[in-house]
This record gives structure tokens, C-alpha cells and sequence, in this order.
């Protein structure tokens, strides 16, 4: 698969987006938050962090199927991983 | 490089359609999705015995989320960076890349010494791994975290060991891309492991 072309100025915009999601979910902890809306704003910010790198940085725009597979298969494995620990957990508490 | 740039596919069936692949691309992207299932299955593992203790409380209260958010920032700098000599490689700008490429390594030896002096703090205050069931969590993810990233600072001092004037940009391009993947993989560990183990339980 060709890659596609990156230029510096791209490179630099993406650092950029990356400072700038880094200092949302930063500053729902400094501000103070409510628990529940700062976790929100801290995991949103994390999942458009992995996302910029991905598509961007990783190239994952310009890749074919193989490869979303190989990168979606142990994300599902680890979801159900969780849902089949959540009747343990449900049943600690 | 002949063995990363084989290609597999259906080479000798001309008349068929095939779809071929970088073989050393496969091999690394096949490696990233076992790395995702470690660090994937300790997330979420976290994420449920957090859950079914209502949260860290004051275990979780006292990691140091601006020593993180400085190390976030040292991460993303460096692949920066290592985006940078990627598209230097692209160029045929080999001693440019190799300059850019320092640079990264050297931001993952300082977030390396930032972890270091982070969990000299840590220890001094009396949270050792075995404190708490939170602070058991957080040696073991960062730590594998720090780790995998060491061993990317081992690589990218290597490959610059590698490259002479000489050095072909196609060949280094190529090598680049697969060591950069990984870089960029250890930092998306890290986006969540931050989250995860520094805000979250500061949060509220």
C-alpha cells in the first residue's frame, strides 16, 4: 500500500491537535470538574488522541482491511474480555 | 532491503488478482495487535476492579498528573519528531532523518528520567507496589509501559548507529516506518495509561 504523503506542516497541525486534546483533559482535572463530566472530557480526549495518532502518524487512513483487522480484532477480544469479568465484578460489590 | 521488502501475494498466478503486503509491515502490525491485547486486557482489568471498589479514593488521589502531562507532552513532541525524519527519509535526506531521529530518542530518554524521578517521589512517600491495589496497578502498567519504551530508545540508538552518509533514503524509509510504528503505538499506551492512571483518578 503507497503511503500517503505527510509534509512537515501536517506533522506539525497534528503535534498541535495532540497539545491541544492533552490540555482539554488536563484541564478538566485543574478546573475541577464534577467527577462523572470529567471523566467524559478525559476519555473523550484520549480516545481523539489515539485517534489523531492512528490516522495521521500510524497512516491507518491509507491502509487496507488486513490491517483494521489486525487492529480491531484484540480491541473486541479485550471488550469481551471485560464483559465476561463483569458478572465477577457485579457480584464483589 | 530484500527481506523487508518482500512482498508476498500471489506472484506466480499472474492471471489472478492479488493484494500483496510489506512482509516486515505485517510482521510489525501482527506484533502491535498481541501488544493491544496485553496492555488492552490490564486496562480493562483496572477499569473493572475500579469499578467494583467505587473508585481509588485517596490511593488514586495522590499520583502526580503534571509529571504525567509533562511526560504526555515529551511523547507527542518525540514522535513529532520521528514523523519528521520520516519525511526526511521520504526525501533522500538521510542525515537530516538521523538528526530528526536523535531527537526522539533523546525526548524518550527524558521522559525515562521525568518516570524515574516520578517514581523516586513515589517510593519516598511510601508507595511501593505492594501499598495499595492501585499502586500494584500502576508499577505494573507503567512499568511495562516503560519498558516497551525503552526498548524503542534501544532501536531508534541503533538505527542511528545504522546510518552512515551513504545510507540509502529508501532503505532507511523503510526501516523507519516500522520502528516508527511502534513508537507511535508505545505513545497511543501511554494516551490511555495517562488517562487511565493519572486523571481519572484525580478527576472530581
Amino acid at each position: 500500500m503507497e503511503q500517503t504523503e505527510f509534509s512537515a506542516s501536517d506533522s506539525l497541525k497534528t503535534w498541535g491537535l495532540l497539545v491541544a486534546l492533552l490540555l482539554v483533559g488536563a484541564l478538566a482535572v485543574a478546573l475541577g470538574l464534577p467527577r462523572n463530566p470529567a471523566l467524559w472530557v478525559i476519555f473523550g480526549a484520549a480516545i481523539a488522541q489515539a485517534y489523531v495518532i492512528g490516522r495521521y502518524y500510524m497512516r491507518l487512513r491509507s491502509e487496507d482491511v488486513l490491517i483494521y483487522t489486525l487492529v480491531l480484532l484484540p480491541v473486541a477480544l479485550v471488550i469481551i474480555l471485560a464483559f465476561v469479568l463483569t458478572p465477577d465484578v457485579a457480584m464483589f460489590r | 532491503m530484500a527481506d523487508s521488502a518482500v512482498e508476498i501475494g500471489m506472484a506466480h498466478a499472474p492471471h489472478e488478482v492479488s493484494t500483496s503486503f510489506e512482509v516486515g509491515k505485517l510482521g510489525m502490525w501482527v506484533f502491535l495487535a498481541g501488544e493491544t491485547m496485553l496492555f488492552g486486557g490490564l486496562m480493562g482489568v483496572f477499569i473493572l476492579v475500579a469499578i467494583s471498589h467505587g473508585g481509588w479514593g485517596a490511593d488514586g488521589a495522590h499520583v502526580n498528573w503534571r509529571l504525567g502531562a509533562i511526560n504526555t507532552l515529551v511523547l507527542f513532541t518525540s514522535s513529532l519528531t520521528a514523523a519528521l525524519a520520516q519525511g526526511a527519509a521520504r526525501v533522500q535526506d538521510s542525515a537530516r532523518a538521523k538528526r530528526y531521529l536523535s531527537f526522539s530518542a533523546l525526548l524518550g530518554v527524558l521522559f525515562l528520567v521525568i518516570k524515574a524521578f516520578e517514581y523516586a517521589g513515589d517510593l519516598r512517600e511510601g508507595f511501593t507496589p505492594l501499598a495499595a491495589l492501585f499502586w500494584s496497578f500502576y508499577y505494573v502498567m507503567t512499568g511495562l509501559h516503560v519498558l516497551h519504551l525503552l526498548a524503542g530508545v534501544v532501536v531508534i540508538f541503533g538505527l542511528m548507529l545504522m546510518v552512515t552518509p551513504r545510507t540509502s533514503g529508501d532503505w532507511l524509509e523503510r526501516k523507519l516506518k516500522y520502528v516508527c510504528l511502534y513508537w507511535y503505538f508505545v505513545e497511543t499506551v501511554w494516551v490511555f495509561l495517562f488517562a487511565l492512571v493519572y486523571l481519572a483518578p484525580s478527576a472530581g
